[in-house]
């Protein structure tokens, strides 16, 4: 059955953002990105989300605390019914701030940290492990769910045990530890971030005792792209797609990776249901007669569609380009 | 009829769900799984109300949807412990 509306949304509220972090996908913390929602913007697409009744929406950026409707966008979705998620650095949050997200209706925070200390966090984030950890324990203390980010990269890879436990002893229901996704200034600095197949799977095996305990989870988007055994078709905007993403633009892509692509379904034009109705054009990528490189010649083009388009042609530049984490050696 | 341990399920209250025409479309949070129960299906996950046992719950759609209430015990129970499994009903 194919959905009226996704059930699942991640609102990328704004790439604005007061830290610079080493590794974001969405290359925040410019002053000005320029071609982002306005207010009225913002709150179209919030209509469209209450209206077609998405049962669950993360709001996240950038920083979405520099927005100063955050707290009215939270109240209204969770007015609606809709369970909201609030994906923050925690920097800004003070006393007061948390209590106005409480009064608004939100319940979960997810925070971003990156090292058991200062000394390892804050080269990667820029000086904010204090704020973060303050942050954190007076959400704790006040009743919110939090679970906390941690991106692993070269440089704060041995400390990733000990965050994990720093983090579980401070009363976080979810640690979730990550490979930086290959995009934005994560993939500009891969050569240096980024770390290899063998060191990811090193601290997977490391973390497994930890991941046991329920609370902390390990992903890694390379390894399971490598690991897939042969290039996994892309159901992400096929009848069955359920998630959608939501960018500062107002455009809407199947999954992060897809928010690369030219193509745009844009919701502040479309309304939130005219840009899920056209979701399977995403499909088209898939089209086997349009691959080149060496997925245009492959014999199983025909069941992977040529695998992660996105990833394609980020390495690539070409829409149809030959995917180069394909098993088969694309 | 088959004899039945009377359960009373209910829904998995971490549970979202919207109604699409005849259809239930459920989001577990915990798990990120999405799950849409058609027609019948619906009906049943709604009855299971922590209130009704399985063979309540056959009378009901035997009544609602005129079919023999023997055949629908069977079928019910099955669909129940399904759902069961797939940590969307549970039982107190």
């Amino acid at each position: 059955m194919r959905l009226s509306a996704p059930i699942e949304v991640y609102w990328w509220l704004t790439s604005r953002c007061n830290l610079s972090c080493a590794f974001c996908l969405a290359d925040g913390g410019a002053p000005d990105p320029g071609g982002e929602l306005d207010e009225a913007g913002r709150l179209a697409v919030l209509r469209g989300l209450t209206e077609a009744r998405v049962l669950r929406v993360v709001l996240s950026g950038g920083e979405p605390m520099l927005l100063p409707g955050i707290y009215g966008y939270i109240s209204e979705l969770s007015r609606a019914g809709v369970s909201v998620e609030l994906t923050t650095n925690g920097t800004l949050i003070d006393r007061e701030a948390a209590a106005r997200l409480w009064d608004s209706g939100l319940r979960k925070v997810q925070l971003s940290l990156n090292g058991s200390t200062a000394a390892v966090n804050d080269p990667l984030m820029g000086e904010s492990y204090g704020r973060i950890t303050d942050a954190l324990d007076m959400l704790v203390r006040l009743g919110f769910i939090v679970s906390v980010k941690a991106t692993a990269t070269r440089r704060n890879m041995d400390d990733v045990p000990a965050l994990a436990r720093m983090l579980m002893s401070r009363g976080v229901v979810k640690v979730k530890v990550a490979d930086p996704t290959p995009m934005g200034r994560a993939f500009t600095m891969r050569d240096t971030l980024t770390p290899g197949l063998d060191e990811i799977r090193s601290l997977r095996e490391t973390l497994q005792g930890l991941a046991a305990s329920g609370t902390v989870e390990f992903g890694s988007f390379m390894l399971s792209m490598s690991e897939s055994g042969a290039a996994a078709r892309c159901t992400a905007s096929g009848a069955a797609a359920y998630r959608a993403i939501i960018t500062p633009d107002g455009a809407m892509a199947p999954c992060t990776m897809a928010t690369l692509w030219p193509k745009k379904l844009n919701v502040a034009e479309l309304g939130l249901t005219g840009a899920w109705e056209r979701f399977a054009e995403y499909s088209g990528y898939l089209d086997p007669d349009r691959l080149g490189g060496a997925c245009g010649t492959c014999l199983e083009k025909n069941d992977c569609g040529g695998g992660c388009r996105p990833l394609a042609y980020l390495f690539t530049g070409d829409l149809n380009g030959g995917y180069s984490l394909c098993p088969m050696g694309g | 009829m088959s004899e039945h341990i009377e359960i009373m399920p209910r829904a998995n209250p971490s549970l979202l769900s919207r109604r699409e025409g005849d259809s239930l479309v459920l989001f577990n949070e915990d798990s990120g799984d999405p799950f849409i129960l058609n027609g019948t299906g619906a009906r049943i996950f709604e009855l299971a109300d922590g209130r009704r046992g399985i063979g309540e719950i056959a009378v009901m759609l035997a009544a609602e949807y005129d079919a023999p209430e023997e055949v629908l015990a069977d079928d019910c129970a099955e669909f129940i412990s399904m759902l069961i499994q797939k940590g969307l009903l549970e039982v107190a």
